[in-house]
This record gives C-alpha cells, structure tokens and sequence, in this order.
C-alpha cells in the first residue's frame, strides 16, 4: 500500500495538508487587501489603494503558485472559502498595521511548513517553498517600511494625504 | 466492517456489504471528507451521530455512524503514515 502510495504521490502527505492549509490564508490575504484596496479608495488614499489592488492580486498568483504545485504533484489541492474580511479600519495607519500582521503570520505559517519539510525529508517541497521564504521577507519588508512612514509623519490630516504619495514608491 | 486494500493501482474500499472501487484521486478526496469531520461534534448539542458523505464524484454514497468514523481516521491515518525507517 505504501509503495502505490508513494507512487502517486510525489510529496509528503503532511506538507500537502499543510499546503492547502496555507492556499485558505493566501486567499484571506488576498481578500484582506482587497478591503483594505477598497478602505483607501474611499478615504481618497489613491496610491495606498492601488498598492493594495497590487498586493491582493500578487497574494492570489501565491495562492495559485501553491495550488498548482500540489495538483501537479499528485495531490489534490482545495478550492478555499474566505469569510470573516473585515472593512473598518481606525485610520490608515492602522490599516498598515494589520497588514504587517498579516505578513508576519503568513511567514510564520510558511516557514512552518518548509520546517515539516525538513522533518519529514520532503526536499522537493522544501526547495519549492525557498521562494516563499524569500518573498515573504521582501513582503514583509514593503509594509514594515510603509507603517515606518506613518508612524514618522504624525496624524495630521494634510500630511497623510502627502504621504501617500511616497506609498507609490515602497 | 471496514477494510481497504489494493488491487493495481486501484483501491478497494469494503463498507459492510458494500464494495468501492477508488482511484488515488478518490482516495485523497475520502480522506479530505473523513478528516473533515469533526468527531467532538457527534457528542454534543444533540447531533445524530449519522454522516452522509459521497465517494467516487458523487457515485457512491456512505452512510457512517460514529465508530465508522473513528475507523475510516484510522485507516487513512495508517494508510498515509510512512513506516519509520530503521537507523543503524
């Protein structure tokens, strides 16, 4: 049974669950971003809302990135429900916040499951999550680097308005 | 009952008087529906202690009471745990 098993299956049975565990969060992130693209269009922070537009589609291509790798090798990757987005933010500073939370979970998450790789000596999903590990460090980066930015400059209204132009650059 | 074994590539699952035949496809999807049960819930708030699950895109149709439940766990579990290999 375990040799026809294996020869289905070109990864770990822990790491697929794993996997589809973290195809349900980049899906959450993807519509977090989406709400969030959504929060800065009407409070008029246009280049926050297009960063955001930005990120949720690039959340989407992780979770595809992830789906397909399962599929292809010989897995079954699920389809996932996203409930519980929320829309209230206190101010757009706070809205970069939870947006770093979120990144940092997502590392987290990630870099538990390249863990159980190494556990479970499934070397091929280790080196196809190398590029997660990265990618998410570059992610994290863009929103530690756009809290900084609010956090530096105050909550006067005039100013935030001003800054957001400098989001178009993070 | 409950039994699974192989025969070329192919899995055969006997549910009592029932017999399956599963594609690795179909496997993966029995173990998704089975794990997804959350065994706690057949103890409270007066659930029936009945799951209704379909196997084999939607051709069969099982019905499992709770210790059926606990079986089909527990040979999925034992079915996808690697043996541990011997360290010398």
């Amino acid at each position: 049974m375990e040799n026809l098993i294996r020869e289905n299956l070109s990864i770990n049975i822990k790491v697929i669950d794993l996997l589809n565990d973290q195809i349900k969060m980049e899906a959450k992130a993807s519509a977090t971003y989406l709400a969030m693209a959504s929060w800065c269009d009407q409070h008029g922070y246009d280049h926050s809302a297009k960063f955001f537009y930005a990120q949720s589609s690039e959340e989407r291509e992780h979770m595809l990135k992830i789906f397909k790798y399962i599929n292809d090798n010989g897995g079954m990757a699920y389809s996932p429900t996203v409930e519980g987005v929320s829309h209230d933010y206190e101010s757009i500073l706070d809205l970069y916040k939870t947006a770093l939370q979120e990144e940092i979970k997502v590392s987290k998450s990630i870099q538990n499951i390249f863990l159980t790789c190494r556990k479970e000596k499934d070397v091929a999903s280790e080196l196809f999550l190398q590029w997660f590990v990265n990618e998410q460090q570059e992610e994290e980066q863009k929103m530690r680097h756009a809290v900084k930015i609010y956090d530096l400059h105050g909550e006067d209204v005039e100013n935030l308005y001003a800054i957001d132009k400098r989001i178009a650059g993070v | 009952m409950i039994t699974l074994t192989t025969t070329s590539n192919k899995y055969l699952l006997k549910f009592y008087h029932k017999q399956v035949t599963l594609t690795f496809c179909n496997l993966l999807a029995l173990r998704n529906t089975i794990n997804a049960i959350n065994i706690e819930s057949h103890f409270y708030e007066g659930h029936s202690g009945v799951e209704l699950i379909s196997v084999c895109n939607l051709k069969e149709i099982l019905l499992l009471d709770t210790l059926d439940v606990l079986e089909l766990k527990k040979i999925m579990d034992s079915i996808f745990s690697p043996k541990k290999e011997l360290v010398y």
